[in-house]
C-alpha cells in the first residue's frame, strides 16, 4: 500500500463526524467532574474556614514556573466556588523541545483574539478577520506550579486569587 | 486553519474547537493509515486502527508531544502501540468504531498484478520479522527507519535518552539481520547511522 491510499468516502466522513462528537462530548464529563470538585471543595471549605479565620488571608511568596506543559487561560480574575477558573486548559510541549515551546501569554492571547471567550463563540467557525479585544493578562504560579493567566492588570492579582506572583527568575514560557 | 502548523492547531483543538481536532486527522490519517497497515497487513484492520490513534490523541492529550512542530512522530508512536493493541483498543473503541461504515478492502490498483504476489509475501515477512521484535524495539525502528527520523527526534517523541533510542535501534536491526534476506529490508541500513 502506498501513502496515498486512503479511507473510503463514506468511512472518511463517518469518522470525521465520530471524532468531532468524542471531542464535543469532553465539556459533559467536565461538568460531572466539577460537580464532584464542588462537593469536595464545599467539604474542605468548611474545614478550612477556621483556619483561614485565625491565620487571615495567606500571602503567597512569588514561585517558579515548575510545570509547562499545561496553562489555565481564565476567562475571569475570580474563583468559582470549587476553587477552579472558568476559561480553557491548553497543553503545552514538554520540556524536550524548548525550541517550539510556545510563552503563556501569547498561547492565551491567541485565545482571547479568537473570541475564544465571547458568549456566542462558536469552536467551528473561521477564525475573525479581526481579532477580538485582548484585555491585559497577569501570569500567577498554582500551586502545582502551573500557569493561570487571568485576565487583570493589577498588580495584586495573584495574591487576591490565593495564587503566588511569579518568580522574578522565572520567565513565564 | 489548514495553514496553521501542528502546535497552533493543537491548541485550537485542546482548546475545544472540533474543526482543529478534525483538521489534524485529516493532515496526518494517511500517513497513520500507512504505518497501520505496514503492521497489520490488513486495509480494514489499519483504518479501524488509525481511528482508535486518533481517539486515543484526544484521550491522551495532556501527554502529547510536538516534536519539530510536528505531530506525527508522536501519532508513530501511538500507532504501533494499538496495533499491538488493538483488541484490546477495538474494545475500549467498539462502540464508536461499530458505526462506521465497513471498509471496502478493495486491491490497490495502482500495483501491477505480476509483482502483487511476490511483493505481498515481501511485506509479510516483514511484518513477522517487525512483529517479533520487543516491542519497546518495534517502535523505535518504526520512527527512525521506516519513518527517517532522526535518532534525536525519536527520542524525543518516545522521552527516552539518545543513548537508549541508538542501542535498542542496533539491537533491533541486529534481529532483523538474522531474520531478513537483503533483499527484503525495506529500508536503507546505513541511514539509521547518519541519522
Amino acid at each position: 500500500m502506498n501513502d496515498e491510499r486512503d479511507i473510503s468516502p463514506a468511512r472518511l466522513t463517518a469518522m470525521r463526524e465520530a471524532l468531532a462528537a468524542h471531542v464535543a462530548s469532553e465539556p459533559v464529563r467536565a461538568h460531572r467532574t466539577r460537580r464532584r470538585r464542588v462537593i469536595i471543595g464545599s467539604v474542605l471549605s468548611l474545614v478550612a474556614v477556621g483556619g483561614v479565620a485565625v491565620a487571615g488571608l495567606r500571602v503567597l511568596a512569588p514561585a517558579e514556573l515548575a510545570d509547562t506543559s499545561i496553562a489555565m487561560c481564565a476567562s475571569e480574575a475570580k474563583r468559582n466556588a470549587d476553587g477552579g477558573f472558568n476559561g480553557g486548559e491548553v497543553a503545552m510541549s514538554g520540556p524536550f523541545n524548548p525550541g517550539v515551546r510556545s510563552d503563556v501569554l501569547e498561547l492565551c492571547t491567541r485565545m482571547w483574539e479568537e473570541g475564544t471567550y465571547e458568549p456566542d463563540f462558536d469552536p467551528l467557525s473561521l477564525p475573525p478577520e479581526e481579532p477580538f479585544p485582548v484585555p491585559p493578562l497577569t501570569v500567577c504560579v498554582a500551586p502545582n506550579g502551573t500557569a493561570v493567566v487571568v485576565p487583570s492588570d493589577a498588580p495584586e492579582i495573584c495574591t487576591a486569587l490565593q495564587l503566588a506572583p511569579v518568580a522574578a527568575t522565572s520567565s513565564p514560557r | 486553519m489548514q495553514g496553521d502548523s501542528d502546535a497552533a492547531l493543537w491548541l485550537a483543538a485542546t482548546s475545544g474547537s472540533q474543526r482543529a481536532f478534525v483538521e489534524i486527522f485529516d493532515r496526518y490519517r494517511q500517513r497513520v493509515l500507512a504505518a497501520a497497515f505496514r503492521q497489520t497487513d490488513s486495509f480494514d484492520l489499519a483504518e479501524e486502527a488509525t481511528a482508535v490513534v486518533f481517539l486515543e490523541l484526544w484521550r491522551l492529550r495532556k501527554k502529547v508531544r510536538i516534536v519539530d512542530d510536528s505531530l506525527l512522530p508522536w501519532l508513530f508512536v501511538v500507532t504501533t502501540n494499538v496495533c499491538r493493541n488493538l483488541t484490546r483498543a477495538k474494545r475500549r473503541y467498539g462502540a464508536m468504531l461499530a458505526k462506521l461504515p465497513p471498509s471496502l478492502e478493495e486491491p490497490d490498483v495502482a500495483d501491477g498484478v505480476d509483482e502483487d504476489i511476490s511483493r505481498e509475501e515481501t511485506r509479510r515477512r516483514v511484518r513477522r520479522a517487525l512483529a517479533s521484535l520487543d516491542a519497546r524495539d518495534q517502535v523505535v525502528v518504526q520512527l527512525v527507519m521506516l519513518e527517517e527520523y532522526s535518532v534525536v527526534d525519536a527520542a524525543s517523541a518516545l522521552a527516552l535518552p539518545v543513548g537508549t533510542v541508538k542501542s535498542r535501534l542496533y539491537r533491533a536491526r541486529d534481529r532483523l539481520r538474522t531474520i531478513l534476506a537483503p533483499a527484503d529490508i525495506p529500508w536503507r541500513e546505513e541511514a539509521a547511522d547518519e541519522r
